[in-house]
């Protein structure tokens, strides 16, 4: 049994690392509140620029017109090569947040028959991928959990890039969608070649005047629209990691209290027991002096 | 008087400025200048890296600092979609100054490995933030 002395030096680490979870745990609400509140606010550019686009392509003999030179982002050729875009955390204690999103990218991967090269967003997944010797093509570090839209463009950029002189022919991304802070769910989608988004049925759109052409419309709004693709995966994986993180860090919380008081208990037990066998010492040795004198 | 109309700039982080009495929108395409008024046809517009203007129906103006993007009317209602845009009065010219000085000299550097597109757009940026800026401090 355990001196109450080493329990009590126990029960305070144990204590210290609660306060140090709880207020992991509070800095990560405050953060998801935000997050969220982003991921609002860039709900309507996302939509609006589908809108614009399912507008410009909405007619089939643009799509059918086009020079499929000058839209490389739209052309779809043959896959030899996929890519793999996973969207991860920089820092871990975020729960399973991050095994459960590279699980669903392996999964992924060892289904794929064509050749692999994988971009990582997030130092959990570089340092997962390299470890397991696969072909880490790019790697974006530093922002996680507070993605801004610059951060996308660079991704979304280097992504375009690598798919022009043909890196990959079809890219894949893989994060996690933010439903709440005790669900995020992992998802796949196919972001490049870029498919255009289908017009909602029964909108009847007017026919669009072009300045300039339809043809320099789909040149930017394709990037474009890559990067809202890219920067609202972004935004959701930053929710989901911060919501997994205020759940972890919670319930480490919670455990540590629990500890706390079953290591209270045994404190006040080794404690009492200490007493009791002094007590018995005590009043033994009187017992002995007595018999001693008689 | 003129017809008002709905005018809206939407930006990936939030709606920078939403007004339903917006008289008229002049604005730079890739090809040159154009102006758009109430009941104009339906129009995709892709944005230079230019000034926007509107007229209110007040009377009053505001521009704005578009750095391209695209601009959409359709029934009355006109939306500006961009990366990067800002009203006029938020324009922090000492820092347009400082990156206009500090494209110039990337682009005059030679150096091989420039972004030149890069560069280029940059000076546009902030070229087109500084005659904003001096223009707002004329009036």
């Amino acid at each position: 049994m355990a001196t109450p002395r080493e329990i009590n030096r126990h029960m305070k680490s144990v204590g210290n690392i609660g306060k140090i979870t709880k207020a992991m745990k509070m800095v990560a609400a405050a953060r998801l509140r935000r997050a969220q509140e982003k991921a609002a606010a860039s709900r309507p550019y996302a939509i609006k620029i589908k809108e614009v686009l399912s507008n410009v392509v909405s007619d089939p003999s643009v799509l059918a017109g086009l020079d499929a030179k000058k839209h490389p982002l739209l052309q779809k050729r043959e896959v030899k090569k996929v890519g793999y875009l996973v969207l991860c955390s920089d820092k871990g204690l975020a729960g399973a947040y991050s095994s459960n999103a590279l699980k669903m990218a392996v999964a992924e991967i060892s289904e794929c028959e064509d050749e692999v090269v994988v971009i990582t967003c997030g130092r959990k997944a570089r340092d997962f991928f390299t470890r397991r010797g696969f072909n880490v093509i790019q790697s974006h570090i530093g922002f996680s959990d507070r993605p801004t839209y610059e951060n996308a463009v660079e991704v979304a950029q280097d992504a375009i890039k690598t798919f022009a002189n043909e890196g990959f022919d079809k890219l894949n991304i893989v994060y996690t969608i933010f439903k709440t802070a005790l669900s995020q769910i992992p998802t796949s989608e196919t972001i490049l070649p870029v498919e255009p988004p289908a017009k909602e049925e029964g909108k009847v759109s007017a026919s669009f005047m072009f300045e300039p052409g339809e043809d320099e419309a789909l040149k930017v709004l394709a990037p474009k629209y890559l990067e809202t693709v890219v920067y609202a995966a972004l935004v959701q994986s930053a929710a989901s990691e911060l919501g997994s993180r205020m759940t972890a860090m919670s319930s480490a919380t919670d455990n540590a209290a629990k500890l706390v008081s079953s290591l209270q208990l045994s404190y006040n037990k080794a404690r009492q027991a200490g007493i009791t066998r002094e007590l018995n010492e005590i009043v033994g040795g009187v017992e002995a002096l007595k018999q001693a004198q008689n | 008087m003129a017809t008002p109309f709905t005018f809206e700039i939407v930006t990936p982080d939030k709606m920078l400025f939403v007004s339903e009495e917006v008289t008229y929108v002049g604005f730079r395409t890739l090809l040159g200048g154009m102006g758009i008024k109430a009941n104009h046809l339906p129009v995709i517009a892709t944005l230079d890296v230019a000034p926007l203007k509107i007229q209110l129906a007040d009377g009053s103006e505001e521009v704005f600092a578009v750095c391209g993007g695209f601009l959409e009317m359709q029934n009355n209602k006109c939306t500006v979609l961009a990366t990067i845009a800002e009203p006029g009065a938020e324009i922090d010219a000492a820092r347009a100054a400082a990156a206009k000085e500090r494209a110039e000299a990337r682009l005059a550097s030679k150096n091989e490995d420039l972004d030149v597109e890069r560069a280029k757009y940059a000076l546009r940026r902030a070229s087109m933030r500084l005659r904003i800026s001096e223009a707002l401090g004329k009036k």
